[in-house]
């Protein structure tokens, strides 16, 4: 009876070392995940080639692949990483609003711009290219949509940006107000998505027949076939940079606004993804006074 | 068996029970088709190129690494604390037990947007400015696993104190008579038993976090080799019109879900069973 309470009593403290281990493992588990973790981080940012110099942007989601190639090759040429955090632009206004940090923002249209400015958000700007609205359709327009009136058609469903997020949608729904179509399209679209890819995307996975775009992102998607519409095509809109004051080193962010503005750099990004940009001719048409 | 109570039920009954059962049948196998019919539709969007385009991609690379390490870590953590709030809630009654119930249970009804909103502001008040001054969180890696870590954790704890309560106090009240402390009924009998619970929870736990997409977008971003996570992937490559990619590495996802699915049945743990509430 004695021995077999010992032998019990062993056996216990046995298990209590066990407990000890298991918690002790546990700590240097999550140690070893930490370090990892931390090593993972450093990985990519020498991937990214990232040094003590990191710009943080706010990009407007359809500016992506332009933002994209221009902050690789930005950092090849002056060793600054660009890290880019994408959204709609309006999104992206209230996103900044709450963290408070980062240098630049690219606005798919210059009245956001506007507004942060307004806000105190932006300091000096830098007009980048032009965009405008137009609808899209798959190729080789199976629906035979030629214009306005066709999106209502009831064998057509219509997706667009959401108003109140994505730059194209507050832009169309300005235009199509000033026309008085805007009320009875509202109700016949199917959809209302937070960026401007998000739409195109639902008409290249054929979900709508048609939507309303920029002409930019219409010709980035090769499945998509641009229908331009004069009520739209008025609706010119500047895609623009403006620094942030948060930024902790202003003039290196106004450095990188003004890559992304110089002919041979930035600019040439902006046509290779089908923008009009700024430094052409069409420079000398103001942006957004021509919407009528 | 199925023959026995089948025949057993008609002679006495006088009723065939072939309706309820192919009623049952039928139901189940609705949503089997859904399940079995998504999955096929999400496969037939990509082919072997696509994929190997996609796994080939640095990025893409990256996002698997750190959702694999980021869920993992995410994983232990919430362990850590799962089974001692679990173990807490499940074997003490105090006054204020039902409201910190109840806190526990915020994150799980919390729409995942305001849980990386609420996160997101935390870290702009002055404390929070102070702890970043030492280490970064915002848009950096910590706060990934912080943002998994804060929806999961309630998962670990609820799954933990369901499993406690289940495993009688008996064994750990003779434990005590028999001369453990606290602690040692803990260590040596509470814990031993509880082992298939705290699986569940790692599994649902591990699970949850690698889908994890609302908090970890407003409060870690999406930025490509920095916080990039598999569903940020998935959003990212979506809002670039590359549906192929975003298949792939959904496809990925949906492989690796199946696989925890198949571990902890290999472990003979059903599932969400211990869980449900």
């Amino acid at each position: 009876m004695v021995s077999e309470i010992f032998s019990n009593d062993r056996r216990r403290r046995g298990a209590i070392v066990r407990g000890w281990l298991v918690a002790l493992g546990m700590i240097a588990a999550v140690g070893v995940l930490v370090l990892l973790l931390w090593l993972q981080g450093r990985a990519g940012a020498q991937a990214r080639g990232e040094g003590s110099d990191t710009l943080l942007v706010y990009c407007a989601a359809g500016i992506k692949p332009v933002a994209e190639e221009a902050a690789r090759d930005y950092l090849k040429e002056f060793h600054t990483t660009v890290q880019l955090q994408y959204g709609g632009s309006g999104t992206l206004l209230a996103d900044m609003q709450v963290a408070r940090v980062g240098d630049l923002f690219i606005a798919a249209d210059a009245s956001y711009i506007r507004i942060a400015r307004e806000k105190g958000l932006v300091s000096q700007t830098v007009a980048l290219a032009k965009q405008r609205p137009v609808i899209v359709v798959h190729k080789g327009n199976p629906k035979a949509v030629k214009g306005l009136a066709d999106l209502q058609r009831p064998d057509v469903s219509v997706a667009m940006a959401n108003p109140e997020a994505a730059s194209v949608g507050r832009v169309a729904q300005k235009l199509l107000e000033k026309t008085g179509q805007w009320k009875e399209l509202k109700q016949h679209v199917r959809v209302f998505k937070p960026t401007v890819n998000d739409v195109a995307n639902d008409v290249k996975i054929d979900s709508v027949d048609a939507a309303i775009v920029w002409d930019s992102t219409g010709r980035q998607y090769p499945e998509l076939e641009l229908v331009h519409v004069p009520v739209l095509e008025a609706g010119v809109e500047t895609v623009t940079i403006g620094v942030l004051v948060y930024a902790k080193h202003p003039e290196r962010a106004l450095a990188f606004a003004n890559y992304l503005a110089q002919a041979d750099r930035g600019q040439k990004l902006f046509a290779k993804y089908g923008y009009e940009t700024v430094a052409g001719g069409a420079a000398s048409r103001p942006a957004t006074e021509s919407t009528h | 068996m199925w023959h026995e109570t089948d025949s057993a039920g008609a002679a006495v009954r006088g009723k065939s029970d072939w309706p309820f059962y192919c009623g049952l049948g039928l139901l189940t196998s609705v949503y089997l088709i859904l399940i079995v019919t998504m999955l096929l539709a999400a496969g037939s969007y990509t082919t072997w190129g696509h994929l190997g385009a996609a796994f080939s991609s640095p990025a893409i690379r990256y996002s698997i690494r750190l959702s694999l390490l980021s869920c993992t870590l995410t994983t232990l953590l919430s362990l850590c604390v799962g089974v001692p709030t679990g173990y807490l809630l499940s074997r003490f009654r105090f006054p204020g037990i039902g409201v910190i119930d109840a806190l526990l249970d915020v994150p799980i009804v919390l729409p995942p947007l305001v849980i990386g909103l609420c996160l997101l502001i935390l870290f702009q008040t002055s404390p929070g400015r102070w702890l970043q001054g030492w280490v970064p969180i915002t848009y950096a890696i910590p706060s990934v696993v912080l943002a998994q870590f804060t929806v999961s954790c309630a998962f670990a704890v609820r799954t933990m104190l369901v499993t406690f309560d289940q495993i009688s106090p008996r064994c750990e009240q003779v434990a005590l008579t028999l001369g453990c402390s606290r602690t040692q009924a803990f260590w040596t009998v509470a814990l031993p038993e509880a082992r298939r619970g705290i699986l569940t929870a790692a599994t649902l736990v591990w699970a949850r976090s690698l889908g994890e997409f609302g908090p970890v977008l407003i409060f870690s971003g999406a930025t490509r080799m920095r916080t990039e996570v598999l569903p940020t992937t998935v959003f990212l490559e979506l809002s670039t019109g590359n549906i192929e990619a975003a298949v792939a590495v959904s496809l990925l996802m949906i492989v690796a879900a199946v696989v925890v699915l198949a571990i902890t049945r290999a472990f003979g743990v059903r599932g969400h069973r211990e869980f449900l509430p």
